[in-house]
C-alpha cells in the first residue's frame, strides 16, 4: 500500500521533472534557432552586399585594365603612324597598317568622322550604336569605349581615342581613331557569366539595351532591355510598385553623379541581389546580378544542416536524459521495495516476538497456574495421601513441562546473544542412539506408533562431537515425528555414513527421521526454520513446544557445519536429513571380533536385515537372513538336519504374520537353536511379559551397531562354551589324572588351569615318578594321564613304554603327549610308544578336557 | 606398567594369554613366577658344560613355558636354540644363544618393573 503510495509520488515527481527538462531543451532549442535564422537573414544580405560590391568592383577594374591595355595599343598605333605625316592613300601605309592591326588582335581599325560617320581603315564599314556620346568625349578629349554593329548586324566593342588624320576620302580631318575587338572577348576575358558563380553579370546602356547580353542561368531569353525585364521581373515591395522601382533604377542610372544602384528585390523566380555600377570610359553600367535562390539554397542548406545537428543533439541528449531518469526511477523503486521489504521484516519479527511473547506468557502461566492451584488442592487435602500424590504427580509434570519451555527459549536467547558454543567430546553414537529411543520410546507407545530404527555403513561408532547438542537437535526432530503422526502411525529412524569429503580423519553421518503423518506444505517447510514462528496455530495449539525447536535445531546443525534437509507432503508425511561431518575417533574395532559361530537373523524389514549381516560379517560370524518367521523355521530345520545348529537366532519382535515371540517357540521346537534373541527398537520392559518365555533367551536393541551386536552376543557365545564346560565338569568332576610335567612353572599352570574343570591332578617330576606313582595307585585310580615328553631320569616315551608293558590291569590308561613340539614325527612316534593323543603346547584348556573326556568316555 | 604393558613391551601376546588363564589375574600370577623358572640357568650351565642332552631338554622347557606364557619374542630365540640343540649342533646354539639371552634379560627386567608397580 505505501509502497504504491511512494512509488506513486516517485514516479509523479520524475515524470513532472522530466516533461518540464524536455519542454525546456525544446524552447532553448527553438529560440536558437530562430535567431540565428533571424540573424542569418541579415547577415546574409550584408554579405551579399559586401560580395557583390566586391564583384562589381572586381569587374570594373578588370574592364579597366583591358580597356586601358587595348588603349594604350592604340595610342602605340597612333605614334608610330603619325597623324601629320602619314598618309593614308598610299598603298604601303594600308598594307603596314593592316599588319601591325592584324598583330594586335584589332579586327577594325576606323576613322570617325566629325559627324558621327565611321571611314574604316582596316576592316569592314562599321555603324556607330550611340555617336553622340563618343564625339562627346572626344570633343572633350577623352579616350572613349562604345559600341557599333557592322552590315550584318553583328556588335563590335570600339574603342577610340582623338586623332586627326587626313581622311584618305578627302572629306576632311578625322576627329577620332577607334579599333574594335569582338564584344566576346569581353565577355570572355571577363567571365561576366561564370557557370560556378553565384552571379552573373550584363553591361548595359544608360537607357536600358544591353551592350553585353548574358544568358541567365536557365537561359531565358531577357529581351533587347534591361529595364523591359526588370519590369517583367521584379515584383512590388517595400510598398512601391513595379513601375515606381523600374523608375527608380532608371533616374539612378540617368543621372552621371548617381553612379551606384544596389537593391534587394523579390523577383518571380525568387530573390536576388541587383548591383549596378558604371564603367569607366563608357557611358554603360555593369549590372551584376546575384540570385539568392542559389545563396538561399547554401545557405538554407547550412541551416537544414544546422537544425539537424542541433536536433541531432537535442535527440541524444534527451535519449540519455530518459535512460538516466529510467535507471534513477528502477533504482530507487528497487532501493524503495528493499527498504520496504527489510521494514516488513523486521516488522514481521517484531510482531512474531510479541505474539510469541504473548503465547509464551500464556504457555508459562498455564503451567504455573496448574502448579499453584495444584498446591493449593494438596494443601487443602494433606490428610488424603492418594489426592496429595496424584496432585504431586501433576505439579511434577507441569514443572517439567514449564522447564522445558524455559530452557527452550534460554537456548534461544544464547543463540540470538551468539553465546551458543558446542562442547566436543568422543560420543558413541550407539549410545546416543539408544538414549534417544529410550527417550522416546514412551511417547511412541502412548500413540501406539512403530519405531523403525536402522543403521547401516557405519564406518565409525565414535566420534567427536556436540553429543548433548546432537541429541537434542534428533529428540527434538524425532518428537516432531511423534507428535505430527497419528495414531498408529510409522517413524523409521535411520543412521548411515559415508566417506567425508572433509578427509580420511572425517566421516560423513546421515540421520533419516521419516514419518507418514500430517505433513507440511511448502510454505510452512521454507519458515519453519524462523524463530517465533508458529504457522498453523490451530494444529500447534493442541500440542506443546515454544516455537522455538526448529530454530534452535537448525542453529545447532548449522554450529556443527551440517545441514537439515526436509522433505514433505501434506497429508503423507515427512523426511528430515541431518547431514554432519565429524571427526573420527581410532576405535580398535578390529579387536572385536566374535567366536566363529552362526546366526540366524529373522526381521521383515529386509534394508535392516542387509544392514545387520555385513556387520555380523565384519564381526567375523557367519550369517543367514530371513526375513519372516516361517523362513527362519525352515532355515533352522535345515540346518538341523545336516546335525547341526545355529549358535543364536536373532528374531524381531515384531514380524507380520508370525511374531518374534511365536517363531522363537516354533524355533526351540526343531531344536535348530542354541539361543533365541528377540530384537526390538522397543522398550525393554514392554517385553517382561516375554522374558518369562523359557524359549526366548534374551534381548538386544535395534539398532544394531557393531558394539551392539558384540557386547549382545558375545555373552552368549561365551555362554555357550561356559554351559559346556559346565557339562564337563560335571562329568570331570573328580576325576583323577596324573600329570608328568618337570618344570614347576608349567606344572603351576597346567594345574590352575585343568584343576578349575573339577579334575583332581597329581604331579609327577619326572618320567621315573610318573611310573612309580603309577604302579603305586590301586587299579584305575588314575583315569588319564598328561605326558610331558622331555624330562629329566626318563622321558615320556619311555614312561609311557613302562606304563604300558607293567602289565597291570590298567596299563591301558589313557596317556596323553603334551608337548611344545608339534611336528609330525614326534606325533607319530607318540603313537608307536602307544600313547592315545597328543596335543601342542601351549595349552588350550578346552582341548585338554574335550581329550581327556572322549578318551574317558568314549 | 600393567600386563597389557608389559606384553606389548616384551612384545608378547596379550590376548591369547589372557583368553587362555581367562582373564588377567592367572596370567599376571604365573607372567610374576617366569624369574623363578630354572630352565633358563640350566640351559646356561648345560651349554657352558657341553652336555648337549641337558641343554636340548632345558631350551625345550624354556620353549614350553614362553608358550604357555604367550611370551612370543622370547619364544621365537628360545625355538631357534632347541632347534639347533635338536640336531646336536652345539656350536650354532651358542651362536644363537647371545640373542636369547638379552631377551631373556630384557624380558626378567621388565617383569621386575610389573612387580615394582603393583
Amino acid at each position: 500500500m505505501t509502497v504504491c503510495k511512494r512509488e506513486y509520488n516517485t514516479r509523479k515527481f520524475l515524470i513532472i521533472t522530466f516533461v518540464e527538462m524536455f519542454a525546456m531543451c525544446i524552447a532553448l532549442v527553438g529560440i536558437v534557432l530562430y535567431y540565428t535564422q533571424k540573424y542569418n537573414d541579415a547577415t546574409v544580405n550584408t554579405v551579399g552586399d559586401i560580395y557583390m560590391e566586391e564583384m562589381s568592383a572586381q569587374l570594373t577594374n578588370h574592364f579597366d585594365t583591358i580597356i586601358g591595355f587595348k588603349m594604350d595599343q592604340l595610342h602605340s598605333a597612333v605614334a608610330e603612324y603619325d597623324p601629320e605625316t602619314t598618309d593614308l592613300t598610299d598603298q604601303t601605309m594600308l598594307a603596314s597598317l593592316q599588319s601591325y592591326a592584324a598583330l594586335r588582335s584589332f579586327d577594325h581599325m576606323t576613322l570617325c568622322r566629325s559627324d558621327g560617320t565611321l571611314l574604316p581603315i582596316v576592316g569592314e564599314q562599321l555603324t556607330l550604336s550611340y555617336p553622340r556620346y563618343l564625339l562627346q568625349s572626344i570633343d572633350k578629349g577623352e579616350e572613349k569605349v562604345t559600341s557599333a554593329t557592322n552590315a550584318a548586324g553583328e556588335k563590335w566593342l570600339l574603342f577610340g581615342i582623338p586623332a586627326k588624320y587626313i581622311l584618305p576620302d578627302g572629306s576632311g580631318e578625322s576627329v577620332a581613331i577607334l579599333a574594335s575587338m569582338p564584344l566576346d572577348y569581353i565577355n570572355d576575358s571577363m567571365s561576366l557569366y561564370a557557370s560556378e558563380a553565384l552571379t552573373y553579370s550584363h553591361i548595359i546602356q544608360r537607357d536600358g539595351t544591353y551592350v553585353v547580353k548574358n544568358n541567365t542561368p536557365n537561359n531565358i531569353d531577357t529581351g533587347d532591355n534591361f529595364f523591359n525585364r526588370f519590369r517583367e521581373q521584379t515584383l512590388p515591395q517595400g510598398g512601391k510598385s513595379t513601375q515606381e522601382l523600374a523608375d527608380e533604377l532608371k533616374a539612378t542610372l540617368a543621372d552621371p553623379d548617381k553612379g551606384v544602384y544596389s537593391a534587394m528585390l523579390n523577383a518571380i523566380d525568387g530573390r536576388r541581389h541587383i548591383y549596378c555600377s558604371p564603367l569607366p570610359h563608357t557611358e554603360w553600367y555593369l549590372v551584376t546580378v546575384m540570385p539568392y535562390s542559389t545563396l538561399d539554397q547554401t545557405v538554407l542548406e547550412l541551416a537544414t544542416k544546422r537544425t539537424i545537428t542541433t536536433v541531432l543533439i537535442l535527440s541524444v541528449l534527451l535519449a540519455n536524459l530518459i535512460i538516466i531518469y529510467q535507471m534513477y526511477f528502477s533504482m530507487s523503486r528497487k532501493q524503495m521495495q528493499r527498504l520496504e521489504a527489510a521494514r516488513n521484516e523486521a516488522e514481521h519479527a517484531n510482531m512474531a516476538k510479541s505474539e510469541f511473547l504473548s503465547n509464551m506468557s500464556h504457555d508459562i502461566r498455564t503451567p504455573m497456574n496448574g502448579i499453584a492451584g495444584l498446591t493449593a488442592i494438596a494443601i487443602a487435602n494433606k490428610d488424603n495421601p492418594a489426592m496429595v500424590q496424584d496432585c504431586l504427580n501433576k505439579i511434577s509434570r507441569s514443572s517439567k513441562h514449564l522447564l522445558g519451555l524455559i530452557n527452550d527459549v534460554l537456548d534461544m536467547s544464547k543463540i540470538e546473544s551468539g553465546k551458543m558454543t558446542l562442547h566436543t567430546t568422543a560420543v558413541s553414537l550407539r549410545e546416543m542412539i539408544d538414549s534417544l529411543v529410550n527417550i522416546i520410546q514412551p511417547q511412541i507407545k502412548i500413540k501406539k506408533q512403530h519405531l523403525h530404527v536402522t543403521v547401516r555403513d557405519i564406518i565409525a561408532e565414535t566420534v567427536m562431537c556436540d553429543g548433548v547438542r546432537l541429541n537434542q537437535v534428533l529428540l527434538n526432530i524425532l518428537s516432531n515425528a511423534n507428535k505430527y503422526t497419528q495414531d498408529n502411525g510409522t517413524i523409521s529412524v535411520c543412521m548411515s555414513q559415508a566417506p567425508s569429503p572433509k578427509g580420511e580423519n572425517y566421516v560423513r553421518t546421515f540421520f533419516s527421521v521419516k514419518d507418514n503423518g500430517i505433513g507440511m506444505s511448502r510454505e510452512f517447510v521454507d519458515k519453519i526454520f524462523n524463530s517465533f514462528v508458529r504457522e498453523d496455530n490451530a494444529r500447534v495449539n493442541k500440542t506443546e513446544g515454544t516455537g522455538l525447536g526448529m530454530a534452535i535445531t537448525k542453529y545447532i546443525v548449522d554450529a556443527m557445519g551440517g545441514t537439515i534437509d526436509i522433505e514433505s507432503q501434506p497429508g503423507k508425511g515427512s523426511e528430515f536429513i541431518v547431514t554432519a561431518d565429524f571427526p573420527t575417533v581410532n576405535e580398535n574395532s578390529a579387536e572385536m571380533k566374535l567366536p566363529p559361530c552362526t546366526i540366524l537373523l529373522a526381521d521383515n524389514d529386509t534394508d535392516f536385515c542387509d544392514a545387520a549381516r555385513d556387520t555380523l560379517l565384519s564381526l567375523g560370524a557367519r550369517a543367514d537372513v530371513t526375513y519372516s518367521g516361517k523362513d527362519a523355521i525352515s532355515a533352522a530345520k535345515k540346518l538341523h538336519g545336516e546335525d547341526r545348529q545355529y549358535d543364536i537366532a536373532l528374531i524381531d519382535w515384531h514380524m507380520p504374520n508370525m511374531n518374534g515371540v511365536e517363531t522363537a517357540k516354533m524355533l526351540r521346537e526343531t531344536s535348530g537353536c542354541r539361543h533365541i534373541l528377540l530384537m526390538s527398537a522397543a522398550d525393554r520392559s514392554d517385553m517382561e511379559e516375554d522374558a518369562k518365555n523359557e524359549d526366548i533367551s534374551g534381548f538386544i536393541a535395534k539398532p544394531l551397531f557393531r558394539s551392539t551386536l558384540y557386547y549382545g552376543l558375545l555373552p552368549f557365545l561365551q555362554e555357550n562354551t561356559q554351559a559346556e564346560q559346565h557339562d564337563e565338569q560335571e562329568r570331570l568332576k573328580g576325576v583323577k589324572v596324573l600329570l608328568a610335567e618337570d618344570n614347576d612353572l608349567n606344572w603351576e599352570i597346567a594345574y590352575e588351569l585343568l584343576s578349575a574343570s573339577g579334575l583332581e591332578i597329581e604331579r609327577a617330576e619326572n618320567g621315573k615318578i610318573c611310573v612309580d606313582k603309577f604302579n603305586a595307585s590301586p587299579a584305575g585310580y588314575y583315569r588319564a594321564i598328561l605326558m610331558d615328553l622331555r624330562m629329566p631320569e626318563m622321558n615320556g616315551y619311555e614312561a609311557t613304554e613302562a606304563i604300558r608293558k607293567g602289565g597291570r590291569d590298567d596299563c591301558d590308561v589313557p596317556i596323553i603327549a603334551m608337548t611344545a613340539d608339534a611336528f609330525a614325527e614326534d606325533i607319530q612316534k607318540c603313537r608307536d610308544y602307544g600313547m592315545n593323543a597328543h596335543i601342542a603346547k601351549p595349552i588350550d584348556t578346552a582341548e585338554v578336557l574335550r581329550c581327556i573326556e572322549k578318551l574317558i568316555f568314549k | 606398567m600393567n600386563l597389557k604393558e608389559f606384553y606389548e613391551k616384551t612384545e608378547g601376546n596379550y590376548g591369547s594369554v589372557t583368553t587362555r588363564f581367562g582373564g588377567e589375574k592367572l596370567a599376571l600370577k604365573f607372567t610374576l613366577k617366569f624369574p623363578d623358572d630354572p630352565s633358563f640357568s640350566q640351559l646356561e650351565k648345560a651349554l657352558g658344560e657341553g652336555d648337549e642332552e641337558s641343554a636340548f631338554r632345558a631350551a625345550h622347557t624354556l620353549k614350553g613355558v614362553c608358550q604357555n606364557l604367550s611370551f612370543d619374542s622370547l619364544y621365537v630365540c628360545a625355538y631357534a636354540v632347541c632347534e639347533a640343540l635338536r640336531s646336536g649342533n652345539m656350536d650354532e646354539a651358542r651362536r644363537l644363544f647371545p640373542r636369547l639371552n638379552d631377551k631373556y634379560v630384557a624380558t626378567i627386567d621388565a617383569v621386575n618393573q610389573l612387580k615394582a608397580t603393583l
